[in-house]
């Protein structure tokens, strides 16, 4: 009995409301705090975030409820209370290619989890750029000039493709970003800056 | 049919299965990648226990089985399998097969062997194994009586036969099967069900990742059903927890004031205290002492929320950061419990802020943390003792394996209070009362021929006001920083109170710990209340805990039981490092197994779930439980609360090294 307990707990899911509705560029406007909004699809999350605390070059954004996301640059190094989290990542070379900064070809991006008894385990993938052009984005009414770039990251055991919509000045204004293999892409956008 | 695949490494499967007369509950759990046990409990009517005997209206069997996959399949060979069936109960399944399976396409596997004992009931032929020696011709009668013994003299030994089938994965969710089965039912045929024919057909469909559902044509006749649970410890539904983020580490400003220190203005200390202390309890934790130096700061903590102290202290040295003055350098974290300290941790701040976006942070930061065995508490802060606690929780008590009523079970609320007058003296209590059930509906008489310590438990079930789980006093120690102590005194549990001490030496840098236990108890009342029986006795253990490796944990306790026989438990955890633990006990004691009566000897499994596994919320709290096959009163222990090695473990090095993953969690 109480193994079914223990299997039907695991079955069960949560649903969280969608974080775009209510959003209009009447209330960013309204908005002088960074903002970003973030969606998991692939575990029903979206949710808005505020800037917590800031190293450097690296910023940990948070819901009210304490989940949050780490960006080095834009790029995601780090999530807290999502489950299958990323714990750390070493994005060095993205953050290069990015800037048009030399690197090679294939290029090592590392990460690390937990794994299901709560053990770190590091990731390894080779990346490179597959794609880099202008494109204009609409965000709320508001266009924004970005460099759209495609990454392609490969190890034996899975790949995924980043995008990312980096403005002129450095920003991150969107970008879809892979986090681990369950929470799978998030995607990004920066409301407010 | 058995096959001679495993299932993946930790897997623990429920299935029930039904047809004809037969319920059959079985409990499988992958011990290692290539060793699987299996308890199975089976409810039998209009059955006859052998070919020859007559027909019992009901009979309820538990047996054990084995199966080890000897090799495993390669491109051209198939994997191959050994397997035992029966080999402790009354051996009503008693048999014994060699299986080899191979994938021939990804959707395709074979399966052939040859069985013996009971696989041996179709076609069957004198033993192959006959060539080594003539006494593998006959299987010798199981001849204990009370079930429970290991014999090995049958095991390959008798007629044998091939069994196989064919298993075709139809679809991702669709499995279909088709068998040979050398299993001649002769207990069964014609009273239980008409078997007809050795074939079987079956449909597998994968309703859910961990469910599965099966309809089977059976022997000619016969429909049958099963369903299939399955979960792995090693896959937590929620990964590695839904934990709220942990506070950001705030580094120090550069160049900022901190070279003047936190002295400078009056106040600041007992500011800096009252800060941490809000800011820990905000995270489920308790500052218990505070110790602010030049440069370093030393802070005693009750991590009351997280399984993982690691994760207690990181959290804490986290805060820390944000809360102490630029000055101190150095923090050092004690983990409290019971009012005992655990190992101590030391970390420079340098090293947290550097590492805290470092890839490599969890072993960089072990290896540079300094962990030291602490004796002393230190002061605790003022204000926080005497502090007192309370609580109610519901509760679920099943009763298993009753011939008369296989599950019985009483559901009801629990009320808890705890009273800590000083740092290590613990007044403890839990009443329960009963809101409904039928575990008072037990009516079979304990047949024991020794001290009935433990088989007249059905008596404690029938108790209806509100019945006195516990209520002791506790004083904890720490003589030497690798010795705890512990002394009870009180109600114990249920059926037992008295005098309990014991002590726990865990050497530094050592996979073994040893303890003592003594223990003078006397029987409680039925209606446990504050009364007591005229059975008084002296009990206690010595005890080696002993890690092996590889998740295996080896327990051996030797001493005098509650019915004062003397002899050994011994016990087989896997432990996984989130806290799941599946285990296997036995106790030999100087009670024959005639006296000792059904079963023979005490022999249990043991499973124990972290809450936090199921909810994915940071707790500390465990779902524990002991399947006897049958409860008597030979090798029975007496249940301390707090016994000091589950308790202390997670506090010291070991512990934190395996939790340290969860360090900037």
């Amino acid at each position: 009995m109480s193994l079914c307990m223990v299997l039907i707990v695991a079955g069960c899911s949560r649903s969280v409301p969608d974080a775009r509705s209510g959003l209009t560029p009447a209330v960013l406007a309204a908005t002088t705090q960074p903002l970003l909004l973030l969606e998991a699809p692939n575990v029903n999350a979206s949710a808005l975030l505020n800037q917590n605390a800031r190293y450097g070059e690296t910023i940990d954004w948070r819901t009210g409820d304490d989940v949050s996301i780490t960006f080095k640059q834009g790029v995601v190094v780090a999530t807290r209370g999502f489950g299958d989290d990323l714990m750390s990542a070493d994005v060095d070379q993205t953050l290069a290619m990015l800037q048009n900064r030399p690197t090679p070809q294939d290029y090592p991006r590392f990460l690390s989890r937990l794994d299901g008894e709560y053990q770190t385990e590091f990731e390894s993938f080779l990346c490179r750029r597959t794609g880099r052009s202008a494109e204009a984005i609409n965000s709320y009414g508001r266009i924004r000039q970005t460099v759209k770039t495609t990454e392609l990251c490969r190890n034996p055991a899975r790949r995924f493709e980043n995008i990312y919509w980096v403005g002129t000045d450095g920003t991150m204004w969107k970008s879809r970003q892979w986090v681990s293999p369950n929470i799978k892409y998030v995607i990004t956008e920066r409301l407010v800056q | 049919m058995p096959t001679a695949f495993s299932r993946p490494d930790a897997e623990l499967a429920f299935t029930s299965s039904y047809f004809k007369n037969q319920l059959r509950n079985t409990l499988t759990f992958q011990i290692t990648p290539r060793l699987s046990g299996s308890f199975r409990y089976s409810n039998l009517y209009d059955i006859r226990t052998s070919p020859t005997s007559p027909v019992f209206d009901f009979v309820f069997d538990r047996s054990f089985s084995l199966h080890y996959r000897l090799r495993d399949e390669t491109a051209y060979l198939p994997a191959v399998a050994l397997g035992l069936n029966d080999f402790v109960g009354t051996s009503l399944y008693s048999s014994e097969y060699i299986v080899a399976s191979k994938t021939i396409t990804p959707r395709f596997r074979v399966t052939g062997g040859l069985g013996w004992g009971r696989l041996a009931g179709v076609n069957s032929f004198s033993n192959p194994l006959s060539v080594f020696d003539d006494r593998f011709d006959t299987r010798p009668r199981n001849a204990n009586e009370q079930g429970g013994l290991i014999r090995t003299n049958n095991w390959f030994r008798g007629d044998a036969a091939p069994f196989g089938g064919i298993e075709w994965q139809a679809n991702e969710r669709l499995t279909l099967t088709a068998e040979y089965s050398s299993d001649a039912y002769s207990n069964e045929d014609g009273n239980t069900f008409d078997y007809k024919i050795p074939f079987n057909f079956g449909a597998t469909y994968r309703l859910r990742p961990n469910v599965l559902l099966s309809a089977n044509y059976l022997y000619g006749s016969e429909i049958g059903a099963q369903v299939t649970f399955v979960t792995n410890p090693k896959n937590p539904p929620n990964f590695g927890g839904l934990d709220k983020a942990p506070p950001a580490v705030v580094p120090r400003p550069v160049n900022s004031a901190a070279a003047l220190g936190w002295g400078d203005r009056p106040g600041s200390r007992s500011k800096i205290q009252n800060d941490l202390q809000t800011a820990l309890a905000a995270q489920g934790i308790t500052l218990y002492g505070f110790d602010l130096n030049t440069g370093s700061v030393r802070v005693q903590i009750e991590n009351d929320t997280y399984l993982s102290t690691a994760q207690a202290i990181g959290r804490t040295a986290r805060m820390m950061t944000a809360v102490m003055p630029g000055s101190i350098t150095r923090f050092t974290v004690v983990p409290i419990l019971n009012g005992v300290p655990g190992s101590s941790v030391s970390l420079n701040r340098s090293d947290l802020e550097q590492l805290d976006q470092q890839l490599d942070n969890s072993w960089e930061s072990y290896t540079r943390a300094e962990i030291e065995r602490v004796q002393d508490a230190g002061d605790p802060l003022t204000g926080l003792f005497p502090r007192f606690d309370y609580g109610f929780t519901p509760y679920a008590k099943p009763g298993l394996f009753d011939p008369d009523a296989p599950l019985r079970l009483d559901l009801g609320v629990a009320a808890s209070a705890t009273y800590e007058p000083a740092p290590g003296l613990v007044f403890s209590g839990r009443v329960r009362q009963k809101i409904i059930g039928n575990l008072d509906s037990a009516t079979r008489e304990s047949t024991s021929v020794i001290q009935k310590v433990r088989s007249e438990g059905y008596l404690y079930d029938k108790a209806t006001g509100p019945t006195l789980q516990e209520l002791t006093a506790s004083y904890f120690f720490k003589p030497r920083a690798d010795i705890y102590g512990r002394v009870t005194v009180g109600y114990l549990e249920e059926m037992y109170g008295g005098l309990s001490a014991e002590l726990l030496w865990t050497p530094t840098n050592s996979s073994v710990s040893f303890g003592l236990e003594a223990n003078y108890v006397k029987q409680r009342d039925f209606d446990q209340r504050f009364g007591f029986r005229d059975y008084a006795v002296a009990t206690g253990h010595a005890s080696v805990y002993r890690d092996v490796g590889n998740g295996f944990h080896i327990t051996v306790d030797a001493g005098r039981y509650l019915a004062g026989d003397w002899g050994a438990t011994l016990t087989v955890d896997r432990e996984f490092k989130n806290g799941w633990k599946i285990g296997t006990f036995a106790t030999l004691t100087d009670v024959s197994f005639d006296d000792f009566g059904e079963g023979s000897f005490d022999k249990g499994i043991t499973l124990t779930i972290p809450i936090n596994w199921l909810s994915g919320n940071p707790r500390k709290d465990n779902f524990s439980t002991t399947l006897r096959p049958v409860l008597r009163d030979g090798g029975a222990r007496v249940n301390v609360p707090n016994r000091l090695y589950e308790v202390v473990r997670g506090s010291e090095n070991e512990g934190l090294r395996e939790s340290w993953g969860r360090f900037w969690r």
